[in-house]
């Protein structure tokens, strides 16, 4: 199987067979982001049609000292669904969050043991620090509308994002290493 | 010590950037410091498969019709690019296997001494009409302006066409430059006001003896909601040997190196 980054340098050349690999890799991951972030479906598909439409277009500029090409993409991919939802409604009040439980997370792909992987991991984090990464993550909150939400300091909710994120990482890392062994 | 944070703490930045909990401007601020600060760039990669794993939890079946949408818009993009012969690509950063630029010593045939000389005396002219002393750039502008009728000037004066984008539906104005001063005014009534904060404006200059996928940054700018007429100074990255077009994008705050020019607002070419 070619590579991401080998599928971007051919996109970059203009090949089109590249680029539909490269839809075809990684559009799931692209429409499971910005489907959760984004309530309306049009929403959404203009979302996931732009972020792609900009890999054909800007292949190019992916460097690869920056980012692996996924996260790349979903990064580009999130930003432009963040860019809309908090351009839509900017003086509305913040959303009613039906974020993923720990029992529906991953439920597009049930048999996925990465989505496992990561239930389990936010399950094993303290219930403040998982539920404010779930509220950035899944609901795409900034940290200022978290620390209102939940009526805590904007620095604690940084060190809770922090931290959450951080031991996200071992307990993560520890998975795949129990994986690969 | 990056710019986007007063007390920035690059663990922290990275954790809240790969949750998605900072805001677009906190955001654009952080990948921009990935560029030249080696903390960020180093918590950012930690956090990295984080975010791999975030990303790949939330998997869905796309909807057919986007991938359909998609390929035929590939498809066409591809006829024109091949109509064209040059990429839609826009590399960023230095791009290998440009053409080397012309120096300008090639246009220098009989006669073309005498086309410098008067050039130059053209030059000095258009200094001493635009002085440090005449700082409004509307003054400058009408200095430039006064010296399109001197013998050897060169000072142009186009107007714009609106492109197509949204924020340019009732825009108008023009661009005055010299090449030989290498200085400039693009004028504008009626383009959409920009938050600096969340985009800004980017002007571009084609230059004949460059690569068109490469044309010279201009400087970005900012239209305030006050209405009425903006005048901006064109500040050309690099020397604009040869204008022949000039184009106003919309991008993310403080620009960008090249443009994919998903948002193009006016274009002004040179006749």
């Amino acid at each position: 199987m070619m590579s991401d980054q080998d599928l971007l340098h051919r996109i970059a050349a203009g090949d089109r067979s590249a680029f539909t690999a490269f839809y075809d890799r990684y559009a799931p991951r692209v429409w499971g982001l910005v489907s959760r972030l984004l309530r309306r479906r049009e929403d959404a598909e203009d979302a996931l049609q732009t972020t792609f439409w900009h890999v054909w277009r800007s292949a190019a500029q992916y460097d690869a000292t920056r980012a692996r090409p996924e996260v790349w993409l979903l990064l580009l991919a999130r930003c432009r669904a963040l860019d809309h939802l908090r351009r839509q409604k900017p003086a509305a009040p913040l959303p009613e969050v039906d974020f993923p439980s720990r029992y529906e997370l991953g439920g597009g792909l049930e048999q996925s043991e990465n989505a496992q992987q990561v239930r389990e991991a936010l399950g094993q984090l303290p219930e403040e620090q998982a539920s404010a990464i779930r509220l950035a993550f899944f609901a795409g909150l900034t940290h200022e509308q978290i620390a209102e939400r939940q009526a805590t300091p904007l620095g604690t909710v940084k060190t809770r994002i922090r931290r959450g994120m951080q031991r996200l990482r071992e307990l993560l890392g520890a998975a795949n290493e129990v994986t690969a062994s | 010590m990056t710019p986007h944070a007063p007390h920035h703490d690059p663990a922290e930045t990275a954790a809240l950037y790969v949750a998605g909990a900072l805001t677009a401007e906190e955001a654009a601020a952080f990948e921009a410091s990935l560029a030249n600060d080696p903390a960020s760039l180093a918590e950012f990669r930690k956090l990295e498969p984080v975010a791999a794993a975030l990303f790949a939890s939330v998997s869905l079946p796309p909807p057919a019709a986007v991938r359909d949408a998609l390929e035929s818009r590939v498809a066409a993009d591809t006829t024109v690019r091949n109509a064209n012969r040059g990429p839609a690509v826009l590399p960023i950063g230095n791009p290998p296997g440009l053409p080397r630029r012309r120096t300008g010593w090639r246009w220098f045939g009989a006669g073309g001494w005498l086309v410098a000389a008067a050039s130059l005396l053209f030059a000095v002219g258009l200094w001493w009409h635009l002085r440090p002393n005449l700082s409004d750039p509307e003054k400058q502008r009408e200095a430039l302006l006064a010296m399109r009728d001197r013998q050897g000037s060169d000072v142009i004066q186009i107007d714009w066409a609106r492109a197509g984008d949204s924020a340019a539906k009732s825009a108008s104005g023009d661009v005055v430059w010299s090449t030989s001063a290498q200085k400039g005014f693009v004028r504008f009534r009626g383009l959409a006001a920009n938050a600096p904060g969340v985009y800004q404006y980017q002007l571009w200059l084609f230059d004949a003896d460059r690569d068109e996928r490469y044309p010279v940054d201009g400087g970005v700018f900012d239209i305030p909601p006050t209405g009425g007429d903006v005048i901006v100074s064109i500040t050309p990255k690099l020397r604009v040997g040869r204008p022949t077009l000039f184009a106003v994008t919309i991008e993310k705050p403080g620009g960008v190196v090249v443009s994919t020019r998903e948002r193009l607002t006016l274009v002004a070419k040179v006749l």
